[in-house]
């Protein structure tokens, strides 16, 4: 087979960009911390070369991964992590669904403006599109403004600084994650499969289960992926918008790493995060490799 | 025009003055049918005529403008699709692609409620009328055009509809797949005793398998009737050149008497029976009209000096282009008869000849 040297593009890239921090991640976490600069003391040098670091593998430091399991923080960390990313995803699902719906079944001359209206709030940096969220959800912000110059509300909702604020920024920043696979999918459905349905008998609502919703599947599942996977690493949202008190694993990392200074301490964190999420990716493709046999 | 059945059957579907547009194209215009239980019905008309539109509607698929659709006589004009008694075997057959066959067959079983024993029955039945049984847990995407016109077939007629809507069903078929499930429809539909309404650009098709035909053209009915119906006595000059061929010649009238009138085609007199109608063209089939030599007159017939333009080779007929004064004819010889009759090849002088009988009177 004759590889075109176009096609090494993508793998350098991944090399360059991925492979390599990789290595230095997991060089790190098998290190330990050390009043030093920078602060830890290498378990492997980049000198000693091949024989000496298989030498070292055998007698490796887990010292930091027994820490993380004894220490309660980190797992309480990781379990709310995926439980406000969980229902953040959930959320996302719930207003991109109908929204993918609704443009993929649009006029096909207006589909591409209303997936660019999707996607336009991202021309804006995160950073202050955050912030703008902080305006509405404050407890003097412009919701509760709102709502109580019209006298829904005697006191402001506790909107923000709690996982609510946090599960509302996940939605909104992670919303075109999950509209753009939608669409992809549902755009390619072949609509007259829905009027067969009501043909024999479904009311829309039924057609709509049976038919069309099956086989948006996957699109569903790559979706829930690209939205669950970045939401559980969060650190800005749950920063900026939770509490002092939320507990998220992005955030955990991010103050081993600047607060603590414990470098390796924070690698592992991130390795540990990295072997949880492999584990959805994995069964996704089983479950494909299980279709085509089928 | 009738829109009354004439089979004797009472009627199952009726349409009655049925108009629908979409933004500025009228679809269907004033459209009145009837259908009635039983029969074998067909809506036969150029692509974009409208028959789609209208087996749609009779589904509960769009809402007329104008008009109402009775079904066993209720009035079904606002029932969605889901409640009607009709079931419709879509034009690209609409499979559901994440289910196999026998789900594919289940499917308006289960929306309806059947128990699951009697259901796998009924499915098992309908794939063994189409002879799919063996087909059961396929997926869709790997049978053949004809094996998915099957499945479709199946999904249609395992909930016992009263009228079964067929849009287009052969049009995917290769030649001689379609002339065999055409003889496989009629089968069915006379067993089953079911009505069938198809949708067909294909006038051959219609005529094969339809008990009556409706031919529409922009929207509208231009006549309904059995293919004898259409094919002897058109009565527009659209349906003479739509159902078979025929040379359409617009006569000059000399004068009515008694519901006759005196025509010359070429200055050729003769007289023809039209009843009560004064302005008309006049039709001949080109199997109507005979071929002679030169000189030959035929007692009783109109006949006329020509020359031969064209010869065609058709297989079963001889086609020949003739030119009389003022008119362009096309008649067919046999070519069961060509050792022994006449065969003039193109530039030679002939003489043609019809019977006035045979000459069908073209009101509009
Ligand atoms: N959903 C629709 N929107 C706009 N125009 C339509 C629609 N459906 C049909 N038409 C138009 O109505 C006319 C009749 O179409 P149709 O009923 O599909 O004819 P046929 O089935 O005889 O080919 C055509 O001119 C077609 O373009
Ligand atoms: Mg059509």
């Amino acid at each position: 087979m004759k590889i075109r040297p176009v096609i090494l593009i993508p793998f350098l890239w991944l090399a360059l960009f991925f492979l390599v921090p990789l290595t230095i991640v997991v060089r790190l976490a098998f290190s330990e911390s050390a009043q030093a600069r920078p602060p830890y003391r290498p378990a492997f040098a980049w000198a000693e070369g091949w024989p000496v670091w298989l030498e070292k593998a055998k007698s490796l430091s887990l010292g930091n991964f027994e820490a993380m399991l004894e220490e309660t923080l980190y797992i309480d960390a990781l379990l709310s992590s995926a439980g406000l990313a969980a229902n953040g995803t959930a959320l996302v699902l719930l207003i991109a669904y109908p929204l993918a719906y609704a443009i993929a079944r649009a006029p096909r001359d207006r589909r591409v403006l209303l997936l660019t209206l999707v996607v336009v709030p991202f021309w804006t940096s995160f950073l202050i599109r955050i912030y703008a969220w902080i305006a509405l959800l404050k407890p003097e912000g412009l919701i509760n403004y709102a709502l109580k110059s019209f006298g829904l509300i005697d006191a402001p909702l506790p909107l923000f600084g709690n996982h609510l604020a946090i599960v509302i920024g996940i939605a909104y920043s992670y919303l075109p994650f999950m509209v753009l696979p939608l669409y992809a999918t549902l755009e390619k459905l072949d609509w007259s499969l829905e009027e067969a349905a009501r043909d024999l008998g479904a009311t829309r609502l039924r057609a709509f289960w049976r038919v069309t919703f099956p086989q948006t599947l996957r699109g569903l599942i790559v979706g829930i992926l690209l939205v669950f996977v970045p939401a559980l690493g969060e650190f800005i949202i749950p920063d900026l918008l939770g509490g002092s008190d939320t507990l998220m694993i992005g955030k955990v990392m991010w103050s081993e790493f600047f607060g603590n200074r414990d470098w390796p301490m924070a690698a592992a964190l991130a390795m540990l995060l990295l072997c949880l999420l492999a584990i959805p990716l994995v069964i996704l493709r089983m479950l494909e490799d299980r279709r085509e046999t089928a | 025009m009738g829109t009354q059945g004439v089979t004797g059957r009472p009627p199952l579907v009726s349409i009655e003055h049925v108009s629908q547009s979409f933004g500025s194209v009228r679809a269907v215009e004033d459209v009145s049918l009837t259908i009635c239980e039983g029969e074998f019905f067909a809506l036969l008309g150029p692509s974009g005529s409208g028959k789609t539109s209208l087996m749609r509607m009779i589904a509960g698929f769009g809402e007329p403008d104008r008009g109402r659709i009775l079904l066993a006589g209720e009035d079904v004009t606002r029932v969605p699709p889901h409640k009607r008694p009709v079931n419709m075997m879509f034009q690209n057959y609409a499979l559901f692609p994440h289910l196999n066959v026998f789900e594919n067959v289940a499917f308006g079983l289960r929306e309806e409620g059947v128990p699951k024993p009697e259901r796998s029955a009924r499915v098992d039945e309908a794939l063994r009328l189409v002879q799919m049984q063996s087909y059961a847990a396929r997926r869709t995407q790997a049978l053949s055009g004809g094996q998915k016109q099957r499945v479709a077939l199946a999904r249609a007629i395992v909930k016992r509809p009263k009228l079964l809507l067929l849009d287009e069903p052969l049009a995917a078929l290769d030649r001689r797949l379609r002339e065999e499930t055409q003889e496989e429809l009629k089968h069915l539909q006379k067993s089953l005793g079911i009505a069938f309404l198809v949708v067909t650009h294909d006038q051959d098709e219609a005529m094969m398998m339809a008990d009556r035909i409706a031919v529409m053209s922009a929207g509208r009915v231009l006549q309904i009737g059995t293919p004898a119906d259409l094919y002897e006595r058109p009565v527009s000059r659209a349906v003479a050149r739509f159902i078979g061929d025929a040379n359409v010649i617009e006569p000059e009238i000399r004068a009515h008497l008694d519901g006759r009138a005196l025509v010359a085609v070429d200055g050729t007199p003769f007289e023809i029976a039209t009843g009560s109608v004064r302005d008309f063209a006049i039709g001949v089939r080109p199997e109507k009209i005979r071929v002679l030599e030169p000189y030959v007159s035929v007692p009783g017939s109109v006949t006329l000096d020509a020359s031969v333009e064209q010869r065609l080779y058709r297989g079963d007929v001889t086609e020949l282009r003739v030119r009389t004064a003022h008119h362009v004819w096309r008649a067919a010889i046999l070519n069961a008869s060509r050792r022994t009759g006449f065969m003039p090849e193109p530039g030679e002088r002939i003489r043609i000849a019809f019977a006035p009988d045979d000459a069908m009177v073209l009101p509009e």
